[in-house]
C-alpha cells in the first residue's frame, strides 16, 4: 500500500506565497488540523486559502498543485508561446 | 470525524446544511443564525471527511495503474475546500450537496498525450463498472476558456470521487489560471472574468494542445497569442 502524506497548506493571496505547510502521516490528525485551520481562517477567504492535499511526497504535490509553490510573478503567463513553431 | 455511523448526518441533513450555507453566502438570508451556520459547517465538514478514505483508495488504485503501465506520473488527492463547495452550490443552483461529485478528488499529471491515452484506457478497463457518471473528455471538447483534461467520477464506498487526468502542459495552463486568480482575486477558474484574459487563456490552451499533440501551429494562431499577450499587458493584468 503506498504511503499517504497529508499536507495542510495555507496560502496568502496578499503575500502570494504559502504561509504554513504542515505534514501528517495520520489521516485523522490531518483532518483535525484541517478543521482547526479552516476555523481559524473562516470568513477570510478573500485573503487566505486553506487546503488539505495528499500524495506520496511533497514533490508530487509540486507537480499536481504547482500554483501554491510558484514564485510571485507578474510576467505574462504565456510569453514563451509567442515564439513556438 | 464521526466514528459512530449513527452520528453521521443523514442525506437530508447534509442537503439542508448545503442549502443553508448556499443561501447565506449568496446573501439571500435576511436574519442569519450564527449557531445554525456553525452547525451547517460541521455537517458539511463531516460529509467531506467521509470522502477521505474512499479518496485514498482511488489514489492508491491510480498509483497502481500508473505503475502497471510504466508511466511516469504524479498522483495526488485533495479535499474540496468548504468555500469552494458553497460556491459550487451557488453556481449549480438547486443541486443538492450529496450530488456533488468532486468533494473528494484525485489528480494525475502525465508527461505526454500517449501516457494520457494509456492511463485513461486502463481506468476505463478497470473501473468502468464503478463510474458514477460518464467520462468527460475535455481534450476532445475543451471548456469555453480552454480547460483540457479527462475527468472520471468513480464510486468507492458509496462516495463519488472525481479523477482528473492532465498532461504537464494542461497542468501548466491550470496553474496559470490559479496563479492569476490568486494574484488579482479573480475567479477565472469558474470562467468568469475580463474578456481579454479569458481569450488569452483560450488561445494559450490551443497552442499548448497543438504543441503537446504534435500538431501544426498555424501562423495565425501565433499572431493571436502575440496580440493577446500584448493586450493583457496593456490592460494591466501583467507587467510584461
Amino acid at each position: 500500500m503506498p504511503v499517504t502524506i497529508h499536507f495542510l497548506l495555507v496560502y496568502s493571496y496578499d503575500e502570494q506565497r504559502l504561509i504554513d505547510k504542515r505534514e501528517f502521516k495520520d489521516a485523522a490528525e490531518a483532518a483535525a488540523a484541517y478543521r482547526a485551520a479552516e476555523d481559524q481562517y473562516r470568513g477570510r477567504t478573500d485573503e487566505f486559502e486553506v487546503v488539505l492535499v495528499g500524495a506520496d511526497s511533497l514533490d508530487t504535490i509540486h507537480k499536481t498543485h504547482g500554483h501554491y509553490f510558484l514564485a510571485p510573478s507578474q510576467s505574462v503567463a504565456f510569453g514563451d508561446l509567442a515564439g513556438v513553431n | 470525524m464521526a466514528s459512530d455511523p449513527d452520528d453521521f448526518p443523514s442525506r437530508n441533513q447534509i442537503n439542508k446544511a448545503g442549502k443553508l450555507l448556499r443561501e447565506v453566502v449568496a446573501g439571500r438570508v435576511e436574519h442569519v443564525d450564527p449557531v445554525a451556520v456553525q452547525q451547517a459547517i460541521e455537517v458539511v465538514t463531516q460529509f467531506r471527511e467521509a470522502h477521505s478514505y474512499p479518496m485514498t483508495k482511488v489514489r492508491n488504485g491510480l498509483a497502481s495503474m500508473v505503475a502497471t503501465e510504466g508511466i511516469d506520473a504524479a498522483v495526488s488527492q485533495r479535499h474540496k475546500r468548504v468555500p469552494r463547495i458553497v460556491r459550487k452550490l451557488i453556481r449549480m443552483h438547486g443541486t443538492a450537496l450529496v450530488r456533488l461529485e468532486d468533494i473528494g478528488g484525485c489528480r494525475v499529471v502525465v508527461a505526454n498525450p500517449g501516457d494520457m491515452d494509456r492511463l485513461c484506457r486502463r481506468i476505463r478497463k478497470n473501473w468502468s463498472g464503478d463510474f458514477a457518471r460518464s467520462e468527460r473528455d475535455y481534450v476532445e471538447a475543451p471548456k469555453a476558456m480552454g480547460y483540457r483534461a479527462h475527468h472520471f467520477v468513480v464510486r468507492r464506498d458509496a462516495r463519488a470521487i472525481e479523477v482528473q487526468v492532465r498532461t504537464v502542459g494542461q497542468q501548466r495552463w491550470a496553474d496559470a489560471v490559479e496563479s492569476i486568480d490568486a494574484r488579482l482575486k479573480l475567479n477565472l477558474k469558474d470562467e468568469t472574468g475580463p474578456d481579454s484574459l479569458m481569450e488569452n487563456f483560450k488561445i494559450a490552451g490551443e497552442v499548448i494542445f497543438r504543441q503537446e499533440w504534435g500538431l501544426e501551429i498555424p501562423e495565425e494562431l501565433i499572431n493571436e497569442i502575440v496580440a493577446s499577450n500584448e493586450l493583457v499587458i496593456r490592460e494591466g493584468y501583467y507587467t510584461g
